[in-house]
């Protein structure tokens, strides 16, 4: 590419982008420079061809296409109203899958799903289930391979995931499949690829987006839809997929990553945990053994395989870290990796996942180093096509934080007790306890409290910590065993609702996987508990639920370490120790030197922790003067202090259309948090508006990709619901409802 | 090779940046562009057929090499009863990406649809070429309605508008 062709290929893709398109992909530089419009002519349509029904014909998953020796059909039961418009009363029943040459088991549930689960939201089944005594059961699901690709800029990356889907049975089928994303994902493309043919999804209105599948099912497209169960948990659906054949599905997000005592961490979440929720709930995430579905009488269903089971699906990823930055160190917390080093000048790292640990059953979390230690580029600045401008800020504590000495304090150490922290987990959070206890100071106080189906605590109060009581502490904790539900209400009214001490602030380190399906109903309790405490979560396991414990120190004002099942965990809880040990820096005011900005989130500045930076985000008008200095002023110890960030502004070239995603994905959050507390109804409408208008995901905006062009012969065949490990380390029987269920088309749904 | 890529792609931010601003101005002084608008008839179907219907767009660039496009498509009378349910690239191999859209156009008070697409590539296009396939949803009954559709850019490499481009709208057959 000559320098005359650069020049023009820019203007071209300036006047594109001035027209407010190609910003969000434009990765390439191109630029034109004066356009003008064409003409135009029209051909009239094709006369109305003669109509023709959905074939009522059956698709019948069973037989071939690769499915072993036995097999069993599991189904589902709810049968909810056929969308608007749509014939599907004029349909027969389908049958029931046939049996191929080998044996079926057809189950049937013995009294219908609960009518509280919504059908047209949840995972369907369908799944067949091959059975094999004498070794591990592989069973044929829907989903074939997940790709994930990742570049990392600055802190902001990239991620392109493709789901591949398929058909291995002889029947049509719909897939459906539960699975995780960041919780501050901001997913804002989608494409499904039929065969050679690429279609891109677009954002609508949840209910919307959903009658549309529901509609395009019936009349035989394929069609995919994808919605938000949580901020870090999707459905996507697929429907209509032939026998033999493919559908992929291709997402693309971006998010921040996180930065702590002195490691950028990049996670990419492999599965869903199992959810407890509590009795009478209905909204939340169940978790039923494969073929259950309704077992547990919640809208989101995640169904799991048994531990002598195992699917295809695998998955492959590949991150490339920071060009423009040299990597010193690179950690894979869960996996094995393969790590290649740019060449001479290039500095871009790429980490692959070794082929060898492609079982999507825990977080892939790369931890990596910059050359120096030090955080680069802190103040990241890009503008949208309409010039409006946007920035992220990595905001870093003062050095000298750490050597300020600290108050005595009141440590509540808070431990999930629950069933599916049995096992591993629970080992890992009692050592990082015992860390905890053995390096308490003699002047604080203490108390220890678990929590499964209720609440238990070491004393009334909080104990002085002199040897012997904290030696009863160790014994208490030792005594703690991983079984029932988890009533987190529970521990967090018995952390946070204990009469204050005035002469000591209240830390609480709260340790759990976060597997529980009522997160607004927790941070609302714990906003509203909080008082001068502050919450430190700790996420245990090898798949935490990461978007709760990241809230839960956001909303506590606090901060969240992760424990995984390879972590040493007296480490983990000696950074604790360094963070609390240490006064924050408080009630932080921002001077932005000039720079027009507004709309920051979050709208609460946080605590500053050693060792822990947070990120604003937030847009501003004009342009960076970069003589210009940001101010960050706050209280430590009494006394004032000053940080100076000077306005070195960063420009990645992903941030061009990164930052606004990333802005609206955090207006999005805030908003939810405030629904978690505030009775607004308005606040559904506004995170609606924002989702549509930068073209978001959110949980009241879904993405519709109906293939109009072609239609699926018959009618929509069955609803295949693709199920998934646990977690490593989680126990399937401590975790799971198993339950009965019966096979219905997905026709019919 | 991968750091010339890397600086060039940091120029060239830097000068798209830089430019913003000199170029509105130039937008802005400029009177506007001409625009040809066609409308665009889809007629109603019988109940039972589906509902989901195909809209292959065409550019004609005449002898020029088509690099750049944007059209906008909206409702005219009786608007609200197509909704638009994907987008597909083209035959050309510089457009079969599916091209981008803009959501904000899509979630105004009168949801307007805009398309646009480029390509730098050596293998672009010339003549009438399908360069994207629109998926939309028409009310199942729905009268004959009127859709309005103008080109509003259409480009050649060099950057240059192409003089009498035309866009074209018809309906895709369906099996």
């Amino acid at each position: 590419m000559n320098v005359r062709r650069t020049r023009v290929l820019l203007g071209a893709c300036l006047l594109l982008l001035t027209a407010g398109i190609i910003a969000a992909g434009c990765s390439k530089q191109e630029k034109y420079q004066s356009l003008k419009a064409g003409g135009a002519s029209m051909e009239a349509p094709p006369a109305p061809q003669a109509t023709a029904l959905p074939n009522p014909a059956v698709g019948t998953p069973g037989g071939g296409g690769g499915v072993g020796p036995k097999h069993r059909f599991y189904g589902r039961a709810a049968r909810p109203a056929a969308p608007e418009g749509i014939l599907n009363t004029l349909l027969p029943p389908q049958s029931l899958p046939s049996p191929d040459e080998e044996l079926w088991i057809i189950q049937k549930a013995a009294a219908p799903a609960p009518a509280a689960a919504r059908a047209a939201e949840v995972p369907g089944t369908g799944a067949l289930v091959t059975e094999d005594p004498q070794s591990k059961q592989t069973v044929p699901v829907p989903l074939k391979h997940t790709d994930v690709k990742a570049s990392v800029a600055g802190y902001i990356a990239t991620v392109d995931v493709t789901q591949q889907f398929h058909n291995p049975f002889d029947g049509k089928i719909e897939a459906v499949y539960v699975f995780p994303l960041p919780g501050n994902a901001a997913i804002n493309e989608f494409v499904m690829t039929v065969g050679e043919r690429r279609i891109r999804g677009i954002i609508r209105e949840r209910q919307e987006a959903e009658q549309l599948y529901n509609e395009a099912r019936a009349h035989g497209h394929v069609a995919s839809l994808l919605t938000q169960e949580r901020p870090n948990v999707f459905t996507q659906r697929v429907a209509n997929i032939e026998p033999g054949k493919s559908i992929d599905v291709s997402i693309r997000y971006f998010n921040t990553l996180t930065y702590a005592d002195g490691w950028y961490e990049f996670v990419f979440p492999m599965v869903v945990g199992p959810r407890f929720n509590p009795p009478g709930s209905t909204d939340g995430i169940g978790a039923v053994g494969a073929g259950s579905r309704g077992a547990s009488g919640q809208a989101t269903e995640v169904q799991y395989l048994k531990p002598d089971q195992r699917s295809g699906h695998d998955v492959s990823l590949a991150v490339d870290l920071g060009a423009g930055v040299k990597v010193d160190q690179v950690d894979s917390r869960n996996h094995q990796i393969r790590v290649k080093r740019g060449g001479e000048g290039e500095g871009i790292t790429r980490v692959e996942l070794d082929p060898a640990d492609a079982i999507p059953n825990k977080d892939f979390v790369l931890r990596y180093r910059v050359a120096g230690g030090d955080v680069k580029g802190g103040l990241i600045v890009g503008k949208d096509a309409k010039g409006q401008g946007y920035f992220t800020l990595m905001l870093v504590p003062p050095k000298d934080l750490g050597t300020l000495p600290r108050s005595p304090v009141e440590m509540f150490f808070t431990l999930d007790v629950s069933g599916s922290m049995n096992g591993k987990p629970i080992e890992q959070s009692k050592a990082a306890m015992r860390y905890a206890l053995q390096n308490m100071r003699p002047d604080d106080t203490f108390q220890v409290v678990t929590f499964a189906g209720q609440a238990s605590t070491l004393a009334p109060q909080p104990l002085p910590a002199t040897k012997q009581n904290l030696e009863k502490g160790l014994r208490f904790m030792e005594a703690a065993q991983g079984s029932g539900g988890t009533m987190m209400l529970q521990g967090i009214r018995a952390s946070l609702d204990a009469p204050a001490d005035e002469s000591r602030p209240r830390f609480v380190a709260f340790l759990t996987d976060g597997y529980i399906g009522n997160e607004a109903e927790i941070l609302g309790a714990l906003r509203g508990s909080l008082g001068q405490s502050r919450v430190f979560s700790f996420g245990v396991g090898s798949s935490p639920n990461r978007y709760l414990l990241d809230a839960m120190a956001k909303t506590g004002r606090g901060a969240v370490a992760y424990l995984g099942l390879n972590d040493d965990g007296s480490k983990v809880m000696s950074q604790y120790f360094d963070r609390v040990s240490h006064p924050a820096l408080t009630n932080l005011r921002i001077d932005w030197g000039g720079l027009g900005v507004k709309q920051v989130f979050p709208r609460e500045l946080p605590d500053l922790f050693v060792g822990r930076p947070v990120i604003l985000t937030g847009k501003f008008d004009g342009a960076p003067d970069k003589a210009a200095t940001i101010k960050v002023t706050g209280q430590v110890g009494g006394e004032t202090r000053t940080i100076e960030i000077p306005v070195n502004a960063t420009e990645v070239e992903t941030a061009q259309s990164a930052l606004p995603a990333v802005w609206a994905r955090q207006m999005i959050a805030d908003l939810g948090e405030q629904a978690t507390y505030d009775p607004n109804i308005e606040l559904p409408q506004m995170v609606k508006q924002v989702a549509l208008e930068y073209g978001l995901m959110s949980s009241f905006t879904a993405f519709i990709a109906v293939d109009a062009a072609t239609k699926t012969a018959g009618a929509s065949g069955t609803t295949v619901a693709v199920p998934v490990p646990v977690p490593d380390g989680v126990k399937y029987e401590t975790t799971v409802t198993e339950g009965q269920a019966q096979a219905i088309p997905a026709a019919d749904r | 090779m991968m750091r010339r890529y890397v600086i060039l792609l940091g120029c060239a931010t830097l000068l798209l940046l830089a430019a913003v601003p000199v170029l509105n101005r130039i937008v802005r002084a400029q009177p506007a562009a001409p625009q040809t608008g066609i409308t665009f008839t889809l007629q109603p179907r019988a109940e039972a057929r589906s509902p989901f219907r195909a809209l292959d767009v065409y550019v004609d660039a005449g002898a020029d090499r088509l690099a750049a496009y944007q059209f906008e498509f909206s409702a005219g009378k009786g608007a609200g009863e197509l909704t638009l349910v994907g987008i597909e690239g083209g035959d050309a191999a510089a457009f079969k990406e599916p091209p981008r859209y803009d959501p904000r156009a899509l979630a105004a008070p009168t949801p307007r649809v805009i398309v646009a697409a480029f390509d730098t590539g050596n293998d672009l296009p010339t003549g009438r070429t399908r360069v994207a396939r629109l998926m939309v949803r028409v009310a199942p009954g729905a009268a004959a309605v009127e859709y309005e559709a103008h080109l509003t850019v259409a480009a050649s490499l060099d950057g240059k508008p192409i003089a009498g481009a035309t866009l074209q709208i018809r309906e895709g057959a369906l099996p």
